[in-house]
């Protein structure tokens, strides 16, 4: 699973946040979308994260701009 | 070479500093926060890895409130232009250096006044001195933590806690103190925080950081490229990315993450008790000879590494000049680029000679300088 984030510095703060808890992730280019017109990055987890990258995000007071489904380490 | 300028930059630097930088160079040297390949994000991770370092540093509790600076004038002017409007009120200590005087007067021709709080004959500024010209008008007290001259340093933890009872903001120039002298900015009620990367960090040139405090929001004097939030005009609201346009200064921030790391190592208060040890040798060493007089305290306990000299019977640069081109002693003379501290010290005719020890001076380095200083003045012109 892809899930955008507005920013490198919100991904690589998830990234280790994630990693504290064990949870394998990676920061990737964000999918090219119409939406994304800017720099997008994502953070790429399994899709059973998504609710912890969300909480991840809401700790951090950043959005997420969107999430694909699929894949992930 | 004993080098004794390191209140202008120190030197030498740690290992750690030079191999970091140096790795970084050869192994991850891209552009943070751009790109999202695999060296953009090891170097977006150094910057978050240098950023918690210096959180842990100075008891900061959001990194991300931390944004990376050129150096700590940058900082300073970021703070005083991003808070300070016409017709607010902002106070300055008379002891500050021409980083927080110079925009400070460029500030009164945008309606901005500025009002000067008196240091004691020592140098150091008391919170009677601040809280004496504190009037409703008063938005901001920005201040030195300690002289760049008189090396004294200020009790910025009383000075912030009558302030945060008065509901006046509080920036601190650490320019002198930072890696040197302990700083919480939760215990000290600081507001702002400027301080360079390059003196008592350890870091290169280059470098430098500004904390704000969360809940308060400075006004961009720099927009630009963060690498976020692209399809939209307007600056980023989240920090680091709203104070931080264009590229950052990877490799120099990569050194500064050494630096940092060498100075928790080795302990913040080590360093000053190391640094304080050596002054009081140069000035038990000097005291005795006719014709100076030391500014800032004489009680060791309240200065850092700073010892300037009045020399009334030797012009300064000329000292300077001998004694590094005959003894291999750097130091520097003059107004330290600080004309209201020269002014409330009584040097501002001549200047003054100053000797500033850094983390890795030693006794004897201290010695030499004291016995080559005294044959300077023994024969000042030969």
């Amino acid at each position: 699973m892809l899930i955008v984030l507005p920013s490198m510095t919100t991904a690589v703060r998830i990234k280790k946040m994630l990693a504290a808890r064990g949870i394998a992730a990676q920061v990737v280019p964000g999918p090219k979308v119409p939406q994304n017109k800017g720099c997008g990055f994502a953070i790429e987890v399994r899709d059973e994260y998504l609710g912890t990258v969300e909480k991840a995000a809401w700790e951090l007071g950043s959005k997420i701009t969107g999430v694909y489904k699929g894949g992930g380490p | 070479m004993i080098y004794l300028d390191n209140g202008a930059t120190s030197f030498p630097k740690p290992r750690m500093v030079r191999e970091e930088y140096n790795r970084c160079l050869r192994s991850y040297a891209a552009n943070a926060g751009r790109s999202a390949h695999r060296l953009s994000v090891l170097a977006a991770e150094k910057l978050w890895e240098t950023r918690e370092l210096l959180a842990g540093l100075f008891g900061i509790k959001e990194p991300e409130r931390i944004v990376f600076t050129a150096n700590c004038t940058m900082g300073l002017n970021m703070g005083l232009k991003g808070i300070l409007q016409a017709g607010d009120d902002l106070i300055i200590s008379s002891m500050e250096h021409n980083s927080v005087y110079r925009p400070a007067v460029a500030l009164q021709k945008r309606g901005v006044k500025t009002l000067l709080a008196q240091a004691d004959r020592e140098g150091i500024v008391s919170p009677d001195a601040i809280e004496r010209l504190i009037t409703p008008r008063t938005r901001l007290v920005c201040m030195l933590h300690a002289s760049n001259v008189g090396g004294g340093i200020n009790p910025i933890a009383e000075i912030g806690a009558m302030l945060r009872q008065k509901g006046v903001l509080f920036m601190v120039d650490a320019a002198q103190t930072a890696g040197c002298v302990p700083i919480d900015v939760e215990r000290d009620c600081i507001d702002i925080l400027a301080f360079p990367g390059h003196k008592g960090l350890l870091g290169p040139q280059g470098t430098g950081g500004l904390y704000v405090r969360e809940g308060l929001e400075l006004t961009t004097v720099l927009e630009g490229g963060t690498g976020s939030e692209s399809e939209n005009g307007e600056q980023p609201l989240l920090l680091p990315d709203r104070l931080e346009s264009g590229t950052v200064n990877l490799p120099g921030i990569a050194g500064l993450c050494g630096g940092v790391r060498y100075v928790s190592e080795r302990g913040v208060s080590a360093i000053l008790r190391h640094e304080q040890g050596l002054a009081a040798r140069f000035i038990r060493a000097v005291t005795n000879i006719g014709g100076i007089r030391i500014l800032g305290p004489m009680d060791v306990t309240c200065r850092v590494g700073v010892v300037s000299l009045d020399l009334r019977t030797a012009e300064p640069t000329a000292i300077a000049k001998k004694l590094d081109r005959e003894y291999g002693i750097a130091v520097r003379a003059g107004l330290h680029c600080a004309p209201l501290a020269a002014q409330s010290l009584g040097v501002m005719e001549n200047g003054s000679l100053r000797f500033s020890v850094g983390a890795f001076n030693t006794p004897q380095e201290m010695d030499a300088a004291a016995y080559a200083l005294r044959r300077c003045l023994k024969n000042p012109r030969a």
